[in-house]
């Protein structure tokens, strides 16, 4: 449904963009993972035809970005950071407005306003002026507007940022409905649980290129399969235990404890004996798979180390 | 007392590098003088018959740019509530003098420099002072107490609101009123009998009465009277208010 | 989506906006209306000394005229502000033609400033200003007045577009906009400028708009000056909007295919 290849985007001599490649399958959520200045809204920004790529060619529900902007653009449906909504007219306006310039006729776009409201929570404050929403309020209006009229493709731009867990959930709900119901789903963001329980594929951007891509379980277990972390407060066994442990992968000592990643069950046998050895209880002991917050901070890292 | 004076200092300083963008600049040198060639090209022809008109048109536009500049500083006061300065400076251990007074300490000395311009340019047109030294200093006393005493005045209506562009439109109009409903821009022969009651007792024509005064060195003890009590008024009134509203804002 | 209706529901939204601060509609009404009043008190004596004639007969126009005028730098900030928040680019996302975007701005301050005209027009009654002519010429009235608003609507889309900040539209277009109502004949008769000064009140456009409409509300000759203020009005527009949609444009061409 989405493919990229080789997506550039220059501002003076900073590449924001450097030869991005990545596609999304019809029926699909497909994350942008990646932390601030990545370069995770330019690309979405070039996908929806709002920024003009250097170089690099990218298709949308079968129409070419630069030939044919039109034909994106009336493929997909937006949300961005920055909510684009009409800060001095009412929710309720707001939502009636952009069904119309959607194409829906006057009663159809009051009455598809009524169930967005009621979907969003925002009834009450239907008639009140978007300025004064709190910043939660806003996002689930801006969503809103997305999901007014049915769209192949959706572009969410850190959808759920300024939300409660309640209201995010609700959220991640939705977006997982239209997946069932076959939109294809480009999703930004830096919540990894997010991109943990939507996306059915990830590709993580850093620096303005693509360095990792796979399922969320594919990507945990390139950084190990397991993490293991022990509680020890002495800081002299804490010492002994991270130089008896040093031949794991990845082993840091941080206050109250060490923690390492191990790639097998003969790697966990290992480190449970040196621990006994060194009289640590059970109750001290924690394993269990990496979190994609590891997962993202080891790819990030390696490529932090990487030379510029 | 110092301590106050000190905060009061730190806050000019700040308000006056604002104020040194080119932009602004324009509000102080320029526009006065569009306001002087703008309105001395309608009313020459009009007035001539009957006032002396190089010295009775200048004193109208020192009036003019006074009120305006009042209306700019509540205008930026709101700006500054609405941006959370004025939040964060009630919070520290200054005075409540020291900001209403470092805003008008900056207020009075743009408001001095577009004067001046003014000034000059009524020079060109004929304007002199013919009172002496001491004149010359009771006409620019007038001046700035006037522009003191008004931004004193709305500085207090600014703090309360947070929005700026609504501050001024909303100040603008009362402005029209009290600048043209007096003997500012046209001498009171020429308006109406039944309005000139509400002329003759106007602050404005007060103020601008005693500014001609001034500088034609014929001033009277009434005419001195009346622009003095109108502004000790308007001084008092402005004063508290200020004090009041910054202390109260949010 | 066809264009027109695109500007039809952009246009009313310019409009509900508008109609959403009680208290902006309140002084824009409310400051023209006080004009009208004041300066016919003011000057009424001084320029029917000097020159004869009913005095409200200009003075209408004038500010129904200064409706247009005054309203400039909040359009201009209005549009100003559209093009830096979010929702243009939620506009272009939606194939909304920016020719529909700029339209519809237009229209809405125009239809805005029609209406404030208006009730400036039905204070003006009352006081003594009255239709002489024939039903043909007063439309003509509201037609050319309509030309001049529509030149400034379009006058305060430029400016929104040009200026980098909204303090800059106001020191700059601030100026600009008083000498365009005082140097019209709309305030005192040509005449009663300095010679210098006759020939720039003369091409004023608000002087040629304010004198076509004296004329087709009182009778008089009515060739000379409808023809200028249709002429000027209607060229100024296309200039103004030529160059608004240019900037608009190379604003966009940077960003968008």
């Amino acid at each position: 449904m989405i493919t990229a290849e080789g997506l550039t985007k220059r501002y003076g001599p900073h590449a924001a963009l450097d030869g991005v490649s990545f596609q999304a399958g019809t029926g699909t959520i497909m994350a942008l993972l990646g932390p601030n200045g990545a370069g995770k809204t330019t690309t979405v920004r070039c996908l929806a035809t709002l920024e003009r790529p250097d170089a690099g060619r990218i298709v949308v529900a079968g129409c070419d970005v630069l030939a044919d902007p039109a034909g994106v653009r009336a493929r997909i449906s937006l949300t961005g950071q920055f909510t684009a909504l009409d800060p001095v007219l009412t929710g309720r306006q707001n939502l009636v407005m952009f069904g119309e310039l959607l194409g829906l006729r006057r009663r159809q776009a009051r009455a598809r306003t009524e169930e967005m409201l009621a979907q969003l929570d925002l009834v009450d404050a239907a008639d009140r002026a978007v300025k004064g929403y709190s910043g939660g309020m806003r996002r689930r209006l801006d969503l809103g507007v997305c999901f007014l009229v049915e769209r192949p493709v959706l572009f969410l731009d850190e959808p759920t940022v300024g939300l409660d867990p309640r209201g995010r959930r609700q959220i991640w709900q939705r977006i997982a409905g239209l997946r069932e119901q076959g939109t294809t789903i480009v999703l930004t963001t830096q919540h990894l649980e997010e991109a943990d329980i939507l996306a059915d594929d990830i590709f993580v951007i850093d620096g303005g290129r693509v360095i990792a891509h796979g399922t969320p379980a594919e990507l945990k277990r390139r950084v190990a399969e397991l993490v293991c972390s022990v509680r020890i407060d002495d800081a002299g066994v804490r010492a002994r235990a991270a130089a008896e442990l040093a031949w794991a992968p990845h082993v840091t000592q941080a206050d109250g404890g060490v923690r390492l990643h191990l790639d097998d069950m003969a790697g966990l046998q290992r480190t449970l004996a040196v621990l006994a050895r060194l009289g640590i209880t059970a109750d001290e002991i924690e394993v269990r798979r990496p979190s994609l917050d590891e997962v993202f901070l080891d790819l990030t890292d390696r490529g932090a180390r990487m030379p510029a | 007392m110092t301590g106050t004076l000190h905060a009061a200092g730190t806050l000019a300083r700040r308000n006056v590098l604002l104020l040194a963008n080119p932009r602004f600049l324009s509000v102080v040198f320029v526009v006065p003088l569009v306001f002087f060639v703008g309105f001395a090209a309608v009313l020459h022809k009009l007035l001539n018959p009957l006032v002396d008109f190089a010295m009775f048109f200048p004193p109208a536009i020192v009036v003019q740019v006074a009120m305006d500049s009042a209306i700019t500083t509540a205008f930026f006061l709101a700006g500054d509530r609405r941006d959370g300065i004025v939040a964060r400076l009630r919070s520290m251990p200054i005075s409540s003098l020291a900001f209403p007074l470092a805003r008008l300490g900056v207020d009075a000395s743009r408001f001095a420099v577009s004067a001046t311009v003014v000034v000059c340019a009524g020079l060109v047109v004929g304007f002199r002072f013919e009172g002496g030294v001491l004149r010359t200093l009771g006409f620019a006393a007038i001046a700035v107490w006037f522009t003191l005493a008004l931004s004193a005045l709305t500085s207090a209506i600014g703090l309360r609101s947070d929005d700026p562009e609504t501050v001024s439109s909303n100040l603008y109009l009362p402005y029209l009123p009290l600048l043209t409903l007096s003997t500012a821009f046209v001498p009171i022969s020429a308006f109406p009998r039944a309005v000139e009651p509400v002329v003759r007792n106007s602050p404005v024509s007060a103020v601008v009465q005693a500014l001609r005064g001034f500088s034609a060195g014929d001033i009277t003890g009434v005419t001195l009277g009346r622009a003095v009590g109108w502004l000790a008024l308007l001084s008092v009134v402005g004063g508290v208010a200020v004090v009041r509203a910054f202390r109260r804002a949010p | 989506m066809t264009a027109v209706r695109e500007t039809w529901i952009l246009a009313r939204r310019t409009v509900l906006r508008f109609g959403r601060s009680p208290e902006l509609v309140v002084s824009s009404v409310a400051f023209p209306l006080l004009l009208l009043v004041i300066q016919l008190v003011v000057f009424r004596h001084l320029v029917e000394e000097f020159a004869g004639g009913n005095y409200l007969d200009r003075l209408t126009p004038a500010v129904m005229l200064a409706t247009a005028i005054f309203s400039l730098p909040v359009n201009a900030v209005g549009f100003f502000s559209d093009l830096h928040d979010g929702i243009l680019s939620r506009f272009r996302s939606m194939s909304i033609s920016r020719g529909a975007f700029l339209a519809g701005r237009v229209l809405g301050d125009t239809a805005r400033i029609a209406a404030t005209a208006g009730c400036v027009l039905a204070v003006a009654v009352p006081l003594g200003f009255s239709f002489t002519t024939s039903l043909p010429s007063v439309l003509g009235f509201a037609g050319v007045f309509l030309s001049g608003a529509l030149m400034f609507s379009w006058l305060a889309v430029f400016a929104g577009a040009l200026s980098s900040s909204i303090e800059a539209v106001h020191s700059t277009f601030g100026p600009l906009v008083l000498l365009a109502y005082f140097w019209s004949s709309g305030f005192i008769p040509v005449a009663a400028f300095p010679g210098i000064l006759q020939p720039v009140v003369r091409a004023n456009p608000v002087s040629a708009v304010q004198s076509a409409m004296t004329a087709l509300s009182q009778g008089g000759g009515l060739m000379r000056p409808v023809t200028y203020a249709v002429c000027s009005t209607a060229g100024l527009s296309l200039v103004f909007a030529l160059l608004a949609r240019h900037i608009f444009d190379r604003r966009g061409r940077a960003e968008t295919p």
